[in-house]
């Protein structure tokens, strides 16, 4: 350590270091066990000298920096095993979020009728089902024919934490979703509203190509 | 202990000092307070060995204000170990609205009072008054104290006096200028008409000196 340092040391603690040179030699104290040991000293000095209360030196600087390392230890295997304590949800949600992937796959754009123009769908109400029975993902998939099997025990309930059926406007819009001015837009012309009331105006395609 | 240092201060060039005025010793307390927000910044950021140069800083002070609660000198040490580890926790919410010795020092009581309750003793009524607490010299250990500790401290005191007194008459003045009355460097330079650097390195070379002669004491 040389003797330079422990003169901006002496400077540091009468407050008489430019903010660099106190940014410097704080950062060199993080590493120099034996400034430490002279901040320590200095400080007794003056305790002594200005008739502060003081005591026989002390290693309370230890203790204190060991007891917090020690915390630490404690803590960190306590938060290591609340995250393997999640690991099975964050499996199940994994698995739930697969399914609807596979779910997305699969639904066909030819399961809508291109023969009407616009279909007024109005969503099915939102039937609770008991847990573990496999049923529809939504009524109005079911209704427009889709073969669509969900897995077993791992309806869309399990993302969303309550039962929320997935209509075949909401995938479709999901496939092929933008957003235009607040309303999902599927193609062609005309944008796709979402109502509060949950009713959808569905485009009678797909692809919106021979909309009016 | 037989040397005054009060009034060793400074007989050599320049004009002798004026008696320390408030207003300096208020701006010692300032520039102590911007070392330990400088500091406190540091730990705030995750710089913990920031935190061990506060302990280090004012551990004795602590003990010593402890001490007025918790007149045994292991668990005084025990219950400021107790408080440091509290303050430390509560950094992060610290903001600066009042030093921190001050707020480290409403922790300490507030930890100390909590250990005599734990402890079915009861708390004193009224609360040691933070100027009290940072300047009475009474805080010292007393009655609990071990004859062991008790006669390392008196050997710590009487060597940093025996040290300072030892040193040269520019560097003691020098030191004791700032240490014992509070003045700046620059207003020192005046008074000794000298450099600031040369003062800066004369208050030093005495700290430097004194530390020599106790080193063995606190690490021994």
């Amino acid at each position: 350590m040389s003797e330079d340092i422990r003169e901006q040391l002496s400077a540091l603690m009468d407050g008489e270091l430019g903010r660099d040179e106190r940014a410097f030699l704080l950062r060199r104290l993080e590493h120099d066990a034996e400034l430490r040991s002279l901040w320590s000293s200095m400080h007794l000095m003056r305790d002594v000298i200005t008739h502060r209360p003081g005591g026989a030196p002390l290693n309370l600087a230890d203790r204190v920096m060991q007891s917090l390392a020690e915390e630490d230890r404690q803590i960190a295997p306590l938060s290591k095993s609340t995250s393997r304590s999640w690991r099975p949800w964050l499996g199940a949600a994994l698995a739930a979020s697969v399914a609807m992937v596979a779910v997305f796959a699969v639904a066909p754009d030819a399961s809508f009728d291109s023969s009407a123009g616009y279909t007024e769908v109005t969503p099915a109400p939102r039937a609770a089902l008991p847990l573990g029975v496999p049923g529809p993902i939504a009524p109005s998939l079911s209704n427009l024919g889709v073969g669509v099997q969900p897995v077993a025990g791992e309806r869309s309930t399990i993302i969303s934490g309550v039962p929320t059926p997935i209509t075949a406007e909401q995938m479709l819009l999901m496939r092929h979703g933008q957003m235009v001015d607040g309303a999902w837009w599927v193609g062609g012309t005309q944008p796709v509203y979402a109502r509060p009331d949950q009713r959808l105006l569905l485009p009678v395609s797909a692809t919106g190509s021979d909309r009016p | 202990m037989g040397l005054n240092l009060r009034w060793s201060a400074p007989t050599t060039r320049g004009t002798p000092p004026a008696p320390r005025p408030a207003a300096t010793v208020t701006g010692v307390v300032v520039e102590e307070a911007a070392i330990d927000a400088a500091l406190v910044e540091r730990v705030q950021a995750g710089d913990r060995l920031a935190f061990d140069l506060l302990v280090r800083k004012y551990q004795h002070r602590i003990v010593a204000l402890i001490q007025r609660f918790v007149p045994d000198w292991h668990e005084a040490q025990d219950v400021a170990q107790e408080a440091f580890i509290k303050a430390f926790r509560a950094l992060p919410n610290f903001r600066g609205d009042s030093a921190f010795y001050t707020w480290l020092y409403k922790i300490s009581v507030n930890t100390a009072k909590n250990f005599l309750v734990s402890q079915s003793r009861r708390p004193p009524m009224d609360d040691v008054l933070m100027d009290d607490a940072a300047n009475h010299a009474d805080g010292r250990m007393h009655e609990s104290a071990t004859p062991e500790n008790e006669f390392l401290r008196e050997e710590v005191e009487r060597t940093v006096l025996s040290a300072v007194a030892d040193l040269p008459e520019e560097i003691r003045t020098a030191l004791t200028l700032r240490e014992i009355d509070g003045l700046s460097y620059e207003e020192i330079a005046q008074i000794m008409n000298c450099p600031i650097g040369t003062v800066r390195s004369r208050i030093f070379r005495g700290r430097d000196a004194v530390d020599r002669r106790i080193r063995p004491l606190v690490e021994g």
